[in-house]
């Protein structure tokens, strides 16, 4: 019964911002989504605690970072617009390289990756469990390496 | 230059397929405005009726929001950050989230403004959560590697 | 076209003013909203659409500016814009008669364009023609329209 209209709704979605440039901009003002932006100065002001099982040293990591973004969407038609958003960006240029992407069950997890012009790193972390959404953006001189090591696993 | 030289030039630019959104824009202002050299008459109607028909900016959002008020009336419970982050920490599962965090010694209203509203607490736990979930992420899609390739070694052994 | 901007373009016709037609898009979709269950198994969702932008542009003309009919002949009393109102429903429905005469390549773009805004290379990305082929669409459709606004 809500196929539908989801579909009108869906209608809507398909000229909503052909090329986002920083996707919290896109995304913050529909209705319901939350969205999360932090950038370098913010970092600045910030400390983490001294977690001595951590070998890698939190807050010389997060100097490196550019730009820390979350969005995440809960209701399904949101969640499209969301996901409608992202795959727009993941097109953008300089050109996403997907580096991994897993089914746990319900839930999907994609990862991207791109490199750019002042040899920064951007990933993006999807995850989807419908109907939610969660999106995670890092930016910043930091490899894919340093990035495994945040945790003992 | 004179304004009937710069009409031209837009119309001409228009015509070519080559003008900007902004000559666009001005030449429809142009055209809806009071003072239309009559020698544009012609094509004071074919603007205007291009005035009439475009989208207006945010009629897609806003049409969207009224679709999300609909569709939330539905629900009873409520979203807050702290389902959110209750999220976050369900995927990152198995990993604690940051839950001390040190406070800075000097905190200005300079800083607040810098913040956008968040505290530093939020700050670093956000930015932990980022760091943990990606990975998390990419341990995990190691693992799955890692067994895949030793699962089909084991296939092709046997 | 996305089913809102028709909706838009059906409104705008029939009330001839910016902010009611968005206002009627609005009602529309509040009420297909409350009529999903009776949707079900509708074939020609723009059919629908089109119809409930109609009935919504209808009822503002109506509850908003009661003494003009649809024609747009109104008792002189009305104090309403007649002759401003008339040019906007013959403009609009002329130039949506030749856009829609146009061949398809060139309707698309100039839609997207003209109508949505939408900056070239954006154009491009979507559809898949070149730069330069969705500006010689462009230009010949522009042109198009032109020569039947003169003429």
């Amino acid at each position: 019964m809500r196929t539908i209209f989801a579909s009108i709704a869906i209608s809507l979605l398909s000229v909503m911002s052909l090329s986002a440039r920083d996707l919290v901009e896109e995304c913050e003002d529909i209705r319901d989504v939350n969205t999360v932006s932090i950038n370098q100065s913010m970092l600045k002001l910030v400390s983490f605690p001294d977690k001595g099982s951590n070998p890698i040293d939190l807050d010389a990591l997060s100097s490196r970072l550019d730009k820390v973004q979350i969005i995440n969407a809960d209701e399904e038609v949101t969640s499209a617009a969301v996901r409608n958003i992202v795959k727009r960006y993941l097109d953008s240029q300089p050109r996403f390289e997907r580096t991994m992407k897993m089914k746990d069950g319900d839930e999907s997890i994609q990862m991207y990756m791109r490199r750019h012009s002042d040899n920064k790193n951007e990933f993006v972390v999807l995850v989807e469990d419908a109907p939610d959404i969660t999106v995670v953006v890092l930016i910043g001189s930091i490899t894919m390496d340093e990035l495994a090591n945040v945790t003992d696993l | 230059m004179k304004q009937n030289d710069r009409i031209d030039i837009l119309i001409s630019r228009y015509l070519d397929g080559t003008s900007t959104l902004d000559e666009e824009r001005a030449l429809r202002e142009y055209f809806t405005g009071d003072s239309i050299d009559p020698a544009y008459a012609g094509y004071r109607d074919m603007f205007r009726a291009f005035d009439d028909i475009a989208i207006p900016d945010g009629l897609d959002k806003r049409l969207f929001n009224t679709i999300g008020r609909l569709d939330s009336q539905r629900r009873s419970d409520s979203f807050g950050i702290r389902r959110f982050m209750l999220r976050i920490s369900a995927i990152a599962a198995g990993i604690a989230i940051v839950l001390s965090i040190a406070i800075p010694s000097a905190s200005s209203p300079a800083d607040e403004d810098v913040l956008c509203g968040m505290t530093p607490e939020e700050v670093a736990s956000h930015t932990a959560m980022a760091l943990q979930l990606m990975s998390r992420t990419i341990s995990a899609g190691q693992n799955t590697a890692t067994r895949t390739i030793e699962s089909l070694s084991a296939d092709n052994q046997e | 076209m996305p089913h809102y901007r028709r909706m838009y373009l059906v409104a705008i016709r029939l009330t001839a003013d910016t902010a009611d037609a968005q206002d009627a898009v609005q009602d529309a979709v509040i009420n297909l909203w409350r009529q999903q269950s009776g949707l079900e198994g509708a074939t020609n969702i723009e059919a629908y659409t089109a119809a409930a932008a109609r009935n919504a542009a209808v009822d503002i003309v109506r509850r908003r500016h009661p003494v003009t009919t649809l024609d747009g002949i109104a008792d002189s009393s009305s104090g309403h814009d007649l002759s401003g109102e008339l040019d906007i429903r013959d403009r609009v429905k002329r130039v949506m008669e030749i856009i829609d005469d146009l061949p398809e390549a060139q309707r698309r773009v100039i839609l997207m364009r003209d109508v949505d805004g939408f900056e070239m290379d954006e154009i491009a990305r979507d559809t898949g023609y070149s730069y330069a082929n969705v500006r010689t669409l462009l230009s010949r459709a522009r042109v198009a329209i032109r020569r039947h606004f003169t003429d």
